[in-house]
């Protein structure tokens, strides 16, 4: 039985699987890692299941093995081990905000309402990493260590929208604004939701909008028109007009974008609207 | 029933005047693709697991019939109320009554929770008397205590947590209304039936 101390941790950083579901009436956020296709990547790396907790960090964190451990990051996507007394430091500075580090066997932390995440929203979830925290290492899971090096898939540029319930209350030079002009990142994000820069997205009516549920990607538009996408610490429902919502497979492209960097919508269903 | 809207490439809004009713019906079709099950204040989300085929879970939603009066009827929680809410004078004062009867309408209503947000386990109940209906405090406070039970905007709620909060505070309980080791761990989920009767002891 093999463990890490935590000795030092930065904004952001948690520990994240694939997140708990069901929860979403009682107004829990499903929380899990940001980028679940990275975190993926460097469980497998290491021979972990999928879904095995990874520690996701944004400014960094430091840990000391406090034996022998098998690691792999999403910055050198290579797998490499820790002695006894081996210190470690991860931040994310590979183009990309979120980066993940995984321990082969994962680490042995009680789940809370069937998830290991740790939404940062509500608190719900195991407690939050603090220096001098230990962390127990699970068994040896007995499957193949991949030693080469998997690339990491350049972010895609072109992300796919689909139209929001209230799409409709916007202006026609709000729908237009979306796909015609490139939208940046900001540094104005958490786990919970990122502000993109852009246009002023200008509703026709400026009707209230029912509180409804959320999912990540759903572009809110608050009143300063700057709209918002949810990422998965978002609060379950909300009461800002949801212009759009980009596809599944694309948010983690916009939530990993440094801030500043363009990117372009397109309509998922290929319409000219 | 309305037709489902896409809502992404992995979720499904539905409008209901009910949405509690209707998150009722969706749940008994145990569809092991179908993640989570939203109420909103008049609508339902759906939530599946992703690359699915979401016309066809759309069709199935279609055809889904909501009988209000099968299946078990709504649970009804009565919890203890002290009423010494900092605001409850206030109340009195904006909606004209004495602080009896504010208490009294409290008392004799039959509240629903339509649903929950905010923070987990704050449920937004449904019932109020217009009597009582009051816009939210311009300041809100930054920290409420957990437990208040307060009234705003045409809804009554009881804080499971101590947070910041915009609503009128008119009294408290000791019932624990959030509590992660218990299943489920919101007291009150959408579609209950709440009454508050007057706490005897603390």
């Amino acid at each position: 039985m093999t463990a890490i101390e935590v000795l030092a941790t930065g904004w952001l950083t948690t520990l994240q699987d694939r997140g708990r579901y069901g929860y979403g009436s009682l107004g829990v956020p499903a929380a899990g890692a940001i980028d679940q296709s990275l975190a993926a990547l460097v469980n497998r790396l290491v021979g972990n299941p999928d879904d095995t907790v990874v520690i996701e960090t944004t400014t960094g964190f430091e840990i000391q093995a406090l034996g022998k451990l098998t690691l792999a990051s999403s910055l050198g996507a290579e797998v490499f081990t820790l002695g006894p007394g081996e210190r470690y430091r991860l931040a994310s500075d590979g183009g990309r905000n979120f980066a993940y580090l995984a321990v082969r066997g994962g680490l042995e932390v009680e789940p809370v309402l069937g998830s290991r995440s740790q939404d940062t929203l509500t608190g719900t979830g195991p407690i939050p990493l603090r220096p001098g925290r230990v962390l127990r290492i699970g068994d040896d899971p007995g499957t193949p260590i991949h030693t080469d090096s998997a690339p990491v898939r350049p972010l895609p540029l072109v992300i796919r929208l689909w139209p929001g319930p209230h799409l409709d209350s916007f202006d026609d030079s709000a729908v237009a604004a979306l796909i015609e002009t490139p939208w940046c990142s900001t540094a104005s994000f958490n786990r919970v939701a990122m502000r993109l820069d852009g246009p002023a997205l200008v509703r026709r009516n400026a009707l209230d909008i029912q509180s409804l549920g959320l999912i990540p990607g759903a572009l809110q538009v608050p009143p300063d028109k700057q709209p918002v996408m949810m990422l998965r610490d978002h609060p379950v429902t909300g009461g800002y007009p949801v212009i759009a919502v980009v596809d599944d497979e694309d948010v983690h492209a916009v939530a990993q974008c440094q801030p500043g960097s363009p990117f372009r919508f397109v309509w998922a269903d290929g319409s000219g609207r | 029933m309305a037709t489902p809207q896409r809502f992404g490439s992995s979720a499904l809004l539905l409008e209901h005047d009910r949405p509690f009713l209707l998150a009722k019906a969706i749940s008994t079709l145990r569809d092991p693709e179908m993640l989570d099950v939203v109420v909103g204040a008049s609508t339902v989300l759906v939530r599946y697991a992703a690359a699915i085929d979401l016309e066809a879970k759309a069709a199935l939603l279609v055809g889904l019939s909501i009988d209000e009066h099968s299946g078990a009827p709504p649970l009804v929680i009565e919890i203890p109320v002290r009423f010494d809410g900092e605001d409850l004078g206030l109340v009195a004062t904006a909606t004209g009554l004495d602080p009896a009867d504010v208490i009294d309408l409290i008392l004799q209503t039959e509240f629903q929770a339509l649903f929950c947000g905010f923070v987990p386990g704050f449920a937004y109940l449904g019932g109020l008397p217009d009597a009582l209906h009051l816009p939210r405090r311009t300041t809100p406070r930054r920290s409420v205590p957990i437990g208040s039970l307060a009234i705003a905007s045409g809804y009554a709620g009881i804080y499971p947590q101590s947070t910041p909060g915009g609503w009128h505070l008119i009294g408290s309980t000791s019932m624990p209304i959030w509590d992660i080791e218990r299943r489920p761990p919101g007291l009150i989920e959408p579609g209950a039936l709440v009454r508050f009767r007057p706490e005897t002891t603390r």
